[in-house]
């Protein structure tokens, strides 16, 4: 016997994992978060690889394994922040101070990401048709099953949606402060 | 000059598309990040139909219990940590907790540090029940740089950091509270590695007579450690 299914998984890390946390980075919008949504979804590959390898297309699989963990770590997070928040308000009532760790590279690259930012101007429902759509490379009826709307509904979103990237992208590109993305 | 600025045909708009998706995809991965995802895989818990026949973990987690609120984990190399399912049904208990308490949270017109206190402790003594599970650290660095920002905490106060545990870059803040002779820690710990859950940051390598009385609830990355004040004053003690 005794195939080892991590060995498999790893290789999947070499050909999908550029693309997962891609994907996982513009459902989250943090760095950190997708770093932690792909490792899960290759752990949890492992625990289902069988599951995994019998689906149609393995990067099928694991973009919507993605997704799905993606939206689970967002749900966590706004309630999990929320009490956060209120501890850190208290103590900024209570005058104390402290000092901020240095700047991570990486938060200062998410910050500068544009595309970033433009999904997040797109507003949620928009963002998720056009992630849908580039990534899972889904349809018009695939993504409206997903997102239980009507078809039309999708191609009118997706069209507005691609026409409103295009255009925070020719802003981007004609504009020299906002060049030199380190993301792309 | 950028080629969506006058998209005319058919082949336009397909190239405008590709574009449009490179953007999207091209995020920068480091090769150290993919080393870290492969060693989570390595230590990852098989499908039990993958185990070798030969395959005996040398020891599973089992902790021991003093008394209804002490909680003692011991970890073996091979163990399988946090099958999912519990871990999944443990979240879920968790995340309901939480939903209610920042739901109680939201009636309260003033939020105050007792108000916090009190919801910390009901969210934790409830979550206690199904979580008297966690990992020590064997990982002295970490134990000792944490022991040392509690030991500078005073009530209210927040602070926060980073560090490197292994290959795991750990992300924390802390905010010290206090509520009768408890001392609680609401931790928001962003750990890199599936292997470092909650107690790492509760627990010291060192303390294995199960003295500790610790309860922590994970819900996602958030996680909130109580300990007795007594005993906080031995943790904070120099490791023998």
């Amino acid at each position: 016997m005794s195939h080892d299914p991590r060995a498999e998984v790893a290789e999947w890390v070499d050909q999908y994992g550029r693309l997962l946390f891609a994907y996982a980075y513009r459902w989250t919008g943090s760095r950190a978060d997708a770093e932690d949504v792909v490792q899960s979804v290759f752990v949890r590959a492992v625990a289902h690889y069988s599951k995994v390898q019998e689906a149609d297309s393995v990067r099928a699989y694991l973009l919507t394994m993605t997704r799905h963990e993606a939206i689970r770590v967002i749900k966590g997070q706004s309630k999990g922040k929320e009490l956060l928040a209120q501890a850190e308000e208290l103590a900024k009532h209570e005058g104390e101070e402290f000092a901020r760790p240095p700047q991570d590279p990486l938060e200062a690259m998410e910050r500068s990401d544009w595309i970033a930012k433009a999904l997040q101007q797109l507003g949620d429902t928009h963002r998720n048709i056009l992630l849908l759509y580039y990534f899972e490379e889904l349809g018009y009826k695939e993504i409206a099953e997903q997102l239980g709307m009507p078809i039309g509904t999708v191609m009118s979103r997706l069209s507005r949606a691609k026409e409103s990237l295009k255009e925070l992208l020719t802003i981007h590109s004609s504009t020299p402060s906002l060049q030199g993305n380190p993301a792309l | 000059m950028n080629s969506f600025n006058h998209p005319q045909t058919d082949r336009d708009e397909f190239e405008h598309d590709n574009e449009l998706r490179q953007h999207l995809i091209n995020v920068e991965v480091s090769s150290e990040l993919i080393g870290r995802w492969k060693s989570a895989i390595r230590s990852a818990t098989l499908p039990a139909a993958s185990l070798p026949a030969a395959f005996v973990p040398e020891s599973t987690i089992v902790p021991e219990k003093n008394s209804a609120t002490d909680v003692v984990v011991t970890r073996g190399s091979t163990s399988p940590r946090f099958p999912f399912s519990r871990r999944t049904a443990f979240l879920a208990l968790a995340a309901s907790v939480l939903i209610c308490v920042i739901g109680a949270w939201n009636l309260w017109p003033a939020a105050s540090l007792a108000s916090l206190e009190n919801a910390l402790v009901a969210w934790c003594e409830e979550s206690e029940l199904t979580s008297s599970k966690g990992f020590q650290s064997t990982e002295k660095p970490a134990s000792l740089e944490i022991a040392h920002v509690l030991s500078q905490l005073r009530v209210g106060s927040l602070s926060e950091g980073q560090f490197t545990d292994s290959s795991n870059r750990v992300e924390w803040k802390i905010v010290r509270i206090q509520s009768g002779s408890r001392i609680g820690f609401l931790c928001s710990a962003k750990v890199k590695g599936i292997d470092h859950l909650p107690g790492m940051l509760a627990l010291p390598s060192e303390q294995k007579s199960g003295v500790w009385k610790v309860a922590h609830c994970k819900s996602d990355s958030h996680l909130v450690v109580f300990v007795h004040q007594g005993e906080l004053s031995k943790w904070l003690q120099p490791h023998a």
